[in-house]
């Protein structure tokens, strides 16, 4: 499984969509995950990928991170 | 000067308000209008980091660190406004160690729920807007926050139309309380329920920008005092009821419409107040 249908199955889980209609390039919160659900969200992906900074993400995400390319960048440079 | 964990906390505190003042969540400004002794209208001011009054604190945060579910959050809550009575008017300074304990998620058709679990230790300090009263304390907390949404439209594009979400927080406060007025120091116990239920509604229009954003909340929290110093309390339960609307105008700038009913530490004074307020989140 690549990194691209392993955030796709993540942010599916928030939203009635199967993971292969989740579109990485349009921005998540709200969208796909409330934004009060953004924690929860960033636990997934810090288990996912244990080697990204999460205090990092948990802070960036949804600010800078606003778009599931973002997040993906944000991985591949941890 | 002896250095003793109160004036640590202090300290800490004071660097806290002065290095994160930049990551703050918004200010706000607010009309209220006191219903207390004689009606008028006051000017007040919020200054709030990772505190804000539509979501639960933990969900808006700036981390110090978060990593394998543990989190170091800091929040900060100055309400100073220009009547003693009228508005709260307190400051609350804390830096939270929290672990997350479990989140359970469920999808069914066009409904998820995430429930979530976790535990808090808060050093806490706690004081009027005079620095009169002051309260030292270990705040232990158990959140317990089922979140429901609800998304609509098609089903090939569904977007969230409404959010609920409910918490239940159970807190023990456990420290000191310094009393400038009775020139005295006792210890301070106190254990309560903190509770709220949040409706947020959306709507969007077909390309997907968010027209109205709605956020109704009522909050409910109460506490039991333990031990406390005798001369500032007439009774054992304290609490404050409250109750908002927010609408986000647009992404930056919101509006909100609040009524507070209660009692606010460290003097347990009376709040009974109406507050119009401008929010701008940067």
């Amino acid at each position: 499984m690549n990194d691209s249908v392993a955030l796709q199955k993540i942010i599916s889980s928030y939203c009635p969509l199967t993971y292969d209609q989740i579109d990485l390039s349009l921005a998540i919160q709200d969208r796909y995950v409330s934004k009060n659900l953004k924690d929860a969200f960033g636990d997934d992906i810090c288990d996912q990928w244990p080697d990204v900074d999460c205090t990092d993400l948990h802070n960036q995400l949804f600010s800078t991170l606003k778009s599931g390319n973002d997040i993906l960048t944000f991985i591949h440079g941890a | 000067m002896k250095l003793s964990p109160k004036y640590l906390i202090s300290i800490a505190g004071a660097l806290l308000i002065a290095g994160t003042s930049q990551a703050q969540n918004f200010i706000k400004t607010d009309l209220a209008l006191s219903f207390l002794g004689n009606k008028k209208l006051v000017q007040t001011f919020d200054f709030n980091l990772n505190r804000t009054d539509e979501v639960q604190n933990n969900s808006s945060g700036v981390y110090f660190l978060y990593t394998h579910k543990y989190y170091i959050v800091p929040t900060v809550d100055a309400n100073i406004g220009e009547s003693v009575s009228a508005a709260n008017n307190n400051i609350v300074t804390q830096v939270t160690f929290g672990k997350v304990l479990g989140d359970v998620k469920r999808k069914s058709g066009m409904d998820i729920a995430n429930t979530r679990f976790s535990a808090e230790i808060s050093p806490t300090y706690n004081s009027d807007k005079t620095f009169a009263e002051k309260l030292y304390y270990a705040q232990f907390k158990f959140i317990y926050n089922p979140i429901f949404d609800h998304f609509g439209g098609p089903a090939d594009n569904p977007e969230l139309q409404r959010e609920i979400s409910i918490a239940i927080d159970p807190i023990f406060n456990l420290g000191t309380h310094d009393s400038k007025i009775y020139q005295t120091e006792q210890g301070y116990s106190a254990a309560g329920l903190n509770t709220s239920f949040l409706l947020r509604y959306i709507d969007k229009d077909k390309k997907g920008a968010i027209h109205d954003d709605w956020v109704f909340k009522v909050s409910a929290d109460g506490y039991r005092l333990f031990s406390e110093i005798r001369a500032l309390y007439a009774k054992d339960y304290y609490g404050q009821l409250v109750l908002s609307v927010d609408k986000w105008v647009t992404s930056k700038i919101s509006l909100s419409l609040a009524y507070k009913y209660g009692n606010e530490n460290a003097k347990y004074s009376s709040v009974n107040t109406l507050t119009f307020g401008f929010k701008y989140k940067y």
